[in-house]
């Protein structure tokens, strides 16, 4: 599986932070600001996020 | 440092965020352990794919470079998509945006915006006409409708699917979308004022040009 489908499966949150920090290049407390959410909660959503991907990425 | 501990570290190591106590444990850790060295592996090699991917979704024209030559040359106002990331976000039509939101506030006055303007600022579908539009001739009239189609067809999309945005990121895009459009409002009031303002007259291009990027991230997320 690409990257995008992979990307397709992850929960909205986690790859709306995805998106805006590894493919955009935004930082935390930019994200934090842009989609209504405490930093901690866009750190974690990163690391479910990449965790998640590389799990389907590596099937 | 146990694999579990290095595994909640690696996030911040590949970023170059971890501090430099971790960072050395960190690395002496991987140093020995061949499965968190694969994961580090893995990670690098999904951020050097993610990198590689489009980074902005492509307006179908961008309208700026029209609206600028319309406009004319301009002095005191940086132009707020310029610069990496989101150091161009913010700095001039933001703040700005964001002081009126402040303002208004701080006046008391934000249980009487009209309901034209609440309507104008309700996103995403409430961009039937932008509150304070005065349709009359002349570059800022060309200016007014450019961007209107623009973001309506944005808007359109967005309305399309936007089950597929978290709550909390809608909920964020339509405060953002709020303040935009009654700093807009603000900055109509004010050209009726004083039509031939340059800086006005660049704010308001700034500001359209600002609910653009901003529909257009979202229609992104949207759509990835």
């Amino acid at each position: 599986m690409d990257l995008e489908k992979a990307m397709q499966t992850l929960p909205p949150g986690a790859r709306a932070v995805f998106v805006l920090h590894d493919v955009e290049g935004y930082k935390h407390e930019e994200i934090a600001e842009l989609i209504g959410v405490a930093t901690g909660t866009s750190k974690a959503q990163l690391h479910r996020a990449r965790r998640l991907l590389r799990e389907v990425l590596v099937r | 440092m146990t694999c579990s501990e290095a595994e909640l570290r690696l996030d911040d190591f590949v970023d170059g965020t971890l501090g430099e106590r971790e960072f050395q444990e960190l690395e002496l850790h991987l140093a020995g352990c061949d499965a968190c060295r694969r994961q580090e592996r893995d990670l690098r090699e999904l951020l050097e794919q993610a990198s590689a991917l489009p980074r902005e979704l492509s307006p179908s024209r961008d309208l700026w470079p029209d609206v600028a030559e319309r406009l004319g040359p301009r002095s005191a106002f940086r132009l707020p998509w310029r610069g990496p990331a989101l150091s161009g976000w913010l700095p001039a039509t933001l703040a700005a945006a964001a002081a009126l939101a402040v303002a208004f506030v701080w006046l008391g006055r934000a249980d009487r915006i009209t309901d034209d303007q609440r309507q104008a600022a309700t996103a995403p579908s409430g961009l039937a006409r932008p509150a304070g539009f005065s349709p009359e001739p002349g570059a800022m009239f060309e200016t007014e409708r450019e961007y209107a189609q623009a973001t309506s067809a944005l808007l359109a999309a967005l309305e399309q699917r936007r089950e597929l945005l978290a709550p909390e990121t809608l909920r964020a895009v339509e405060r953002d979308l709020q303040v935009i459009d009654e700093a807009l409002a603000e900055i109509r009031k004010a050209l009726a004022q004083d039509p031939d303002s340059g800086p006005l007259n660049h704010l308001l291009a700034s500001t359209h040009q600002k609910k653009v990027k901003t529909l257009q991230r979202v229609e992104k997320l949207s759509r990835i």
